[in-house]
């Protein structure tokens, strides 16, 4: 079986072809024996499909979250070889730090809570993206803060509770109702986010307890639009 | 119009394009050394491989100047031993292997349609590791020179009575910490493949960068304890009295040649292995035709890697070892050019009658293929006993190597450069200064080491530090040099090509190539979760299906 077809390349050397979907072409899809598949634009790919064809809804993603203790552990491992070139007191010194970074790195911990988060509401207007800032507190229905944004993204905010040991779990999109200033507030209960995420709990502040519902939505992301 | 459905009644919300936010230095600072995103981890592979690919050359440069006429006097000795020891263990340990270890970590998550490694945090430990190993190298500069041994550092010459300083020290803890950071990520990158391939993804489709990236994982989990072993007991005998390596005290230096060449051996297949994968994915590209004979790609791969760990003493048939153990390695290395020679029979005829689309991936990718088999064949020639023993230890083997080497792992690794590098970045590389780049580098590379056949037939040893006149060595060693300073240039070209591409380049969109695999299906550069949706697969070509509802690779009975 061979499939070959006329081709061209522009300039920049990217080809374009019979196999190649027109950019500017619209998304369609066809019926076939393998379901609907969608002829994608090149600029756009399988996200341009799945954006199309789900609604946003996106799979149960688990990424893992970021961690120090790789990094740490190097250079735990390399002061312990440097001790067999000079002072043997850096092989105690890196194998204690060895130990001591491999005990952290296994306590800490790596729930994913569920999945990326897309199209989320912003209390007084604003970009979604600069009000999930690092240390933003994440509260629940009843108040309760659940941990704090520990790495903050547009596409999947990741939440961090406690220290020893440390639980990280990212912030389904399902999960969350409305973003304020330095808060994001949950659609669930403190109970609710144990089931789901299993983790610990403080009291929030009171200028962070939710006082009332989100009256005026805007975000430079997303625009808004009415149901009918 | 895309929609969703808000979590407060009756509003939707309707995403439009935005710009990814400004974030500050420091934000990607800490971004990067906590990430554990295989595609992040990728990049800092590929830039420590780089780094120490122009470090390397420099070092080569050095060597060269110093051989380009006779009686040279840009090095003393011991500098020149230095020079070729680290340009030699820089390009094999710092470049060759982080730079393949950044393309399997970019690209086979992507590949397998998976959205990260197997064990991502060991991976992050991984990059580590080989960072802390590559300075560890270097700084023994600071403390008495750096390692003066030939990158193979035979004993007795590393042992402290003839190598006092610290130099060999520095050199055998950083190649553990390089051993282990190795193993970490094979072992990571063969779990990866055979645990989180996306649903339809069978071995029998599976890309053939993934199949060989496999392949080298396994070399070198089984090779590495080797020289890792190796590097131990040399620290040993150096610091703790041991006596693995010292003759006069009932310990074999030949020890140390058996433990590194049994890693020494699988070591160029674990250089040359990806590069084929890397090629068997660009060729069908370029040649806008599936790849002949997969089945025989991808199991040649594995009948590669089964022989690598049977010719290890071909590179010690001087050392006096007994006819029988000569005849068996001689035949095992005339053996391995089988399967190599399935390789390239299969690359043409995957060109033959296709349509070809001339670009630099395809250009480097084609010269690969030009280039490779002259190594392949010389090497073949060193597999005759007789013939090995006039040779050896001159500069016919440190031709034979670079062809190895440079014409097929750094001419294979240009190609993936140009190839993938609008997927990594979002931006194509200018097509008119990949040109420049390439006849450079092409050229270069054949002024540089074809001479050195020649020069080692006229009994040109090998780390010699320089020689008389009369010899007859004068010209080839001048061409060898002037074509080094054209592969520096050509380098020079494509660092120059990838700062600005990166700034001003043609957006590449998702799939600027019209390519098959599954990597070309997401955004370029993709999303920290590569897939919204997992990608589901029928055949060896997901991404020409998808473009082919009609006309899909499964519905004619292939894969």
């Amino acid at each position: 079986m061979s499939h070959t077809h006329d081709e061209t390349h522009d300039e920049s050397g990217r080809i374009h072809g019979s196999s190649a979907v027109d950019v500017q072409a619209p998304v369609e899809t066809k019926s076939t024996e393998a379901g609907n598949i969608a002829l994608i634009s090149p600029e756009e790919g399988f996200d341009a499909y799945d954006a199309a064809h789900h609604h946003g809804e996106h799979e149960h993603i688990h990424i893992p979250p970021p961690s120090y203790w790789p990094i740490l552990l190097s250079f735990a491992v390399t002061i312990m070889m440097i001790g067999l070139l000079g002072s043997r007191i850096w092989i105690v010194v890196g194998a204690v730090l060895t130990v001591a970074c491999i005990f952290m790195w296994g306590s800490e911990g790596s729930e994913s809570i569920a999945n990326a988060l897309t199209n989320v509401p912003v209390m007084g207007g604003g970009d979604a993206d600069d009000k999930i800032a690092n240390g933003a507190q994440v509260i629940t229905t009843d108040g309760r803060t659940i941990g704090r944004i520990t790495r903050a993204s547009e596409s999947s905010p990741l939440v961090r509770a406690g220290w020893i040991p440390t639980r990280y779990g990212y912030l389904a999109r399902s999960f969350i109702d409305h973003i304020e200033e330095g808060a994001i507030y949950l659609t669930i209960t403190e109970a609710e986010a144990k089931n789901v995420g299993n983790v610990k709990t403080t009291p929030a502040g009171p200028n962070l307890t939710r006082t009332e519902q989100p009256k005026q939505i805007t975000a430079n992301t997303f625009v808004i639009e009415k149901e009918s | 119009m895309v929609t969703a459905t808000s979590p407060t009644p009756g509003i939707t919300l309707v995403p439009k394009h935005s710009e990814a936010p400004q974030r500050s230095i420091g934000y990607h600072i800490k971004d990067y050394l906590t990430t554990v995103d295989h595609k992040k981890i990728g990049m800092m592979y590929l830039f420590v491989g780089v780094f120490f690919f122009v470090a390397g050359g420099i070092e080569a440069l050095f060597v060269r100047l110093q051989l380009a006429r006779p009686d040279g006097k840009i090095l003393n000795p011991e500098q020149y031993n230095q020079m070729y020891t680290m340009h030699a263990t820089t390009m094999v340990f710092l470049f060759a292997i982080p730079v393949l270890a950044g393309f399997a970590n970019y690209f086979v998550p992507l590949m397998i349609g998976a959205r990260d490694m197997a064990f991502p945090r060991m991976n992050a430990l991984g990059i580590w590791l080989l960072i802390c190993g590559g300075v560890m190298m270097n700084t023994s500069l600071f403390f008495g020179g750096l390692p003066n041994a030939g990158w193979f550092a035979y004993a007795p010459n590393t042992l402290p009575e003839y190598n006092p300083s610290h130099a060999m020290d520095f050199w055998a803890v950083s190649l553990t910490l390089l051993g282990i950071s190795s193993i970490v990520g094979s072992i990571n990158i063969i779990v990866t493949i055979l645990k989180m391939r996306c649903p339809g993804m069978r071995f029998n489709t599976l890309p053939l960068f993934v199949w060989t990236a496999m392949v080298q994982s396994f070399l070198l989990v089984f090779a590495l304890p080797s020289l890792t072993t190796a590097a131990v007991f040399l620290l040993m005998d150096r610091n703790f009295g041991t006596n693995f390596f010292k003759a006069g005290a009932g310990g074999d230096p030949l020890l140390w040649q058996h433990l590194f060449w049994a890693f020494g051996h699988p070591e160029v297949y674990i250089l040359i292995l990806p590069v084929f994968g890397m090629v068997s994915e660009i060729l069908p590209v370029f040649s806008r035709k599936p790849i002949f004979g997969y089945i025989f790609i991808a199991w040649s791969s594995v009948a590669i890697g089964f022989l690598s760990f049977i010719v290890w003493a071909h590179h010690m048939f001087d050392t006096g070892l007994p006819s029988a153990a000569l005849a068996f390695f001689a035949s095992s290395t005339t053996l391995i050019a089988i399967p190599t020679a399935v390789k390239v029979f299969n690359w043409t005829a995957t060109l033959w009658a296709g349509r070809i689309v001339v670009s630099t991936p395809l250009l480097f990718a084609v010269s690969f293929l030009l280039m490779f088999p002259i190594g392949g064949l010389s090497g073949v020639s060193l597999a005759v006993v007789p013939f090995d023993w006039q040779v050896t230890d001159t500069y016919y083997v440190v031709a034979h190597i670079h062809y190895v080497f440079f014409g097929g792992s750094t001419l294979g690794l240009f190609a993936a450069l140009y190839y993938w590098f609008p997927k990594m970045t979002g931006r194509m590389l200018s097509e008119k200064l990949g040109m420049w780049n390439f006849w450079l580098i092409f050229l270069g590379m054949n002024l540089t080491f074809f001479p050195m056949h020649m020069l080692g037939l006229l009994g040109m040893p090998r780390r010699q530090w320089t020689y008389h006149e009369g010899l007859g060595w004068n010209l080839y060693n001048l061409i060898s040099t002037v074509g080094a300073f054209m592969i520096a240039a050509g380098v020079a070209v494509f660092l120059v090509n990838a700062i600005l591409s990166l700034v001003k380049g043609t957006r590449a969109g998702a799939d600027p190539w019209d390519a098959w695999t599954l990597e070309w299906a997401t955004t370029s550069p993709p999303a920290e979760y590569n897939f919204a949706r997992t990608p589901v697969v029928r055949s060896r070509r997901p991404l020409w299906d998808l473009k082919h509802p009609d006309d899909q690779d499964w519905m004619h009975g292939g894969h």
